[in-house]
C-alpha cells in the first residue's frame, strides 16, 4: 500500500519526499522523537505543498 | 415546492405510467430486490422520497430502465440530480477503495503538476496540434489495480500505438485533469465544474480541432455534459473506435491472420449512452479469423459491469459481474472483448475473485497486438 502511494503522489506531482513510512514499537520512545524531528525539518526545508493553493 | 418537486418537475418524472418496466430491466433490482426504480420514482411523486434514502446510491446509472422507459423517463438524470442534493446535504454513498479515487480527482481540481504521461515511451506525441488524445485515468488505474493485473496504461500505450500508424501524432498532456465523470455521477457537481473548465482550458490552448477518446466515460461527459454547463465546444469530440471503423473501410489498416473465438461486452456509457455498437464489432471481425459470438444480453441489452463511479461496490456488484462472466463463458468464448477501462478493471476482478476460466481483453490491446506495421 505504501508503494502504490508512493508511485501515486509522483503521478499527481506532490514530492515523494513528503511521504515516509516508518514502524516504530512502543518500547522505542527516543526513536519515535527522532523521526517526527527528522521528518519535521524535511518538511518544513521542502516549503509549503503546492496544494495548499487551489488552481 | 420541495426539492424533490422541483426534480419531479425538471425531469417530467410524472409522466410515469407506473408500468414497472425499469425495476424489471434493472440490474441492481434483479440481484437485490429492496432497489426500485418505480418505487423511487412513486415515492418521489407522492413527495415521500428524501435525498437522504440511501438507496439512491444502489442505481449503476446504466440506462438499462431509461432505453426502455414508455414514457421516456431519463432515470439517471434523475438520480444524479438527486444525489447533488444529497451531497449538498452532506449525504454520500459509500466509495469504493476508501475514496481513494475520490481524493485522486478532487486533488486535481488544484495547481498540481502531475507526471501522468510517463507512459508514453516510445510513441509519438506532439505539443500542440489539431489531434488531441484525452487518455482518462489510465495512468492512475493501472499503479491502483495492479494486484489484479488490470494492466491499464497497456491500453493507452497501444491507443497511442494505433492513432501513430494512422499516421497521427495528437497532443497528449501531463496538465489533463480527470473528465468529471465520477465527480458528475456521485452528486459533486462543483468539483466536476472546476474539473471541466482546467481540461477546457488545456484543450483551447493546445489549439486542437478534435480530442479523441478511448474511454467511454470521457467520451460521453465531453459530449453531453460539458456543453450542458459550459456552452457548445470549439472542438469535435470523437471515440476511437469511430476514428478506426472509419480507417478500416478505407482499408487504411489492415490486421494479422489470428484465431479463436470472442465475445464482445457493451459498456453503458459507449453503447446505450452514445449509441457506438457497431464499429467495436466491425473492428473485432476486422481481424482475420477471429471468430465473434454475441452473449443473449448485447448491444442495447448489454447489462452494466456492476459497479460505477466507484462507490457501493457490493455483493449485488459481484452477484452482476459473476453473472456477466457466466454469461460470456457459455457463449463458448475464450475471451471477453472490453472497450472501457473500468469494465476490465471490475471484470479482472471478478475473475480474479472467483478463479475464472475466461479471458478479460482491452480491445485495444487486441487490435494493437494484430495490427499490421508497414
Amino acid at each position: 500500500m505504501f508503494n502504490m502511494t508512493h508511485e501515486l503522489v509522483k503521478i499527481l506531482g506532490i514530492d515523494p519526499a513528503r511521504l515516509r513510512l516508518e514502524w516504530i514499537s512502543s518500547a522505542e520512545g527516543t526513536r519515535f522523537a527522532e523521526v517526527a524531528r527528522e521528518f519535521t525539518e524535511q518538511i518544513r526545508s521542502l516549503g509549503p505543498s503546492p496544494l495548499k493553493q487551489a488552481a | 415546492m420541495t426539492a424533490i418537486a422541483e426534480l419531479v418537475d425538471l425531469t417530467k418524472t410524472y409522466y410515469c405510467l407506473d408500468c414497472g418496466v425499469c425495476t424489471g430491466s434493472c440490474p441492481v433490482a434483479k440481484v437485490f430486490p429492496d432497489f426500485s426504480p418505480r418505487q423511487i420514482i412513486e415515492r418521489s411523486l407522492y413527495e415521500l422520497e428524501e435525498p437522504s434514502d440511501e438507496t439512491i446510491w444502489n442505481c449503476l446509472t446504466c440506462a438499462q430502465c431509461s432505453v426502455r422507459c414508455p414514457a421516456n423517463i431519463d432515470f439517471p438524470e434523475f438520480v444524479r440530480l438527486m444525489r447533488d442534493e444529497a451531497h449538498v446535504l452532506g449525504y454520500n454513498g459509500v466509495p469504493s477503495h476508501n475514496g481513494m479515487l475520490q481524493t485522486i480527482w478532487a486533488l486535481q481540481t488544484m495547481d498540481v503538476k502531475q507526471n501522468r504521461t510517463f507512459w508514453i515511451e516510445d510513441g509519438k506525441t506532439a505539443d500542440k496540434g489539431d489531434v488531441f488524445y484525452f487518455v482518462g485515468c489510465r495512468p492512475y488505474f493501472d499503479v491502483i489495480f495492479r494486484d489484479i493485473d488490470a494492466g491499464s496504461i497497456k491500453g493507452a500505450q497501444n491507443v497511442l500505438k494505433i492513432l501513430n500508424a494512422c499516421g497521427v501524432e495528437p497532443v497528449v498532456s501531463d496538465e489533463e485533469r480527470c473528465c468529471g465523470h465520477d465527480a458528475l455521477w456521485n452528486g459533486n457537481e462543483e468539483k466536476f465544474k472546476q474539473l471541466a473548465q482546467l481540461n477546457l482550458d488545456l484543450i483551447g490552448s493546445s489549439g486542437a480541432k478534435q480530442v479523441v477518446f478511448s474511454c467511454p466515460e470521457g467520451y460521453h461527459t465531453f459530449r453531453e455534459y460539458y456543453p450542458k454547463y459550459f456552452g457548445e465546444l470549439d472542438f469535435e469530440p470523437i471515440h476511437i473506435l469511430d476514428f478506426l471503423a472509419d480507417k478500416v473501410n478505407q482499408d487504411m489498416i489492415q490486421f494479422e491472420e489470428s484465431q479463436g473465438v470472442v465475445t464482445y461486452h457493451d459498456p453503458c456509457r459507449l453503447g446505450r449512452l452514445t449509441g457506438i455498437y457497431d464499429a467495436p464489432r466491425k473492428l473485432v471481425k476486422a481481424v482475420p479469423g477471429l471468430e465473434l459470438v454475441e452473449m443473449p444480453r448485447s448491444r442495447e441489452n448489454g447489462v452494466c459491469c456492476g459497479t460505477s463511479g466507484w462507490m457501493n461496490c457490493s455483493s449485488c456488484s459481484k452477484e452482476i459481474q459473476m453473472q456477466r462472466l457466466a454469461e460470456a463463458q457459455n457463449t463458448g468464448a475464450d475471451e471477453l472483448i472490453t472497450a472501457c477501462p473500468k469494465c476490465q478493471i471490475h471484470f479482472r476482478c471478478a475473475k480474479d475473485a472467483f478463479d475464472l476460466e475466461i479471458e478479460i481483453t482491452d480491445l485495444y490491446d487486441l487490435l494493437a497486438d494484430r495490427m499490421k506495421t508497414g
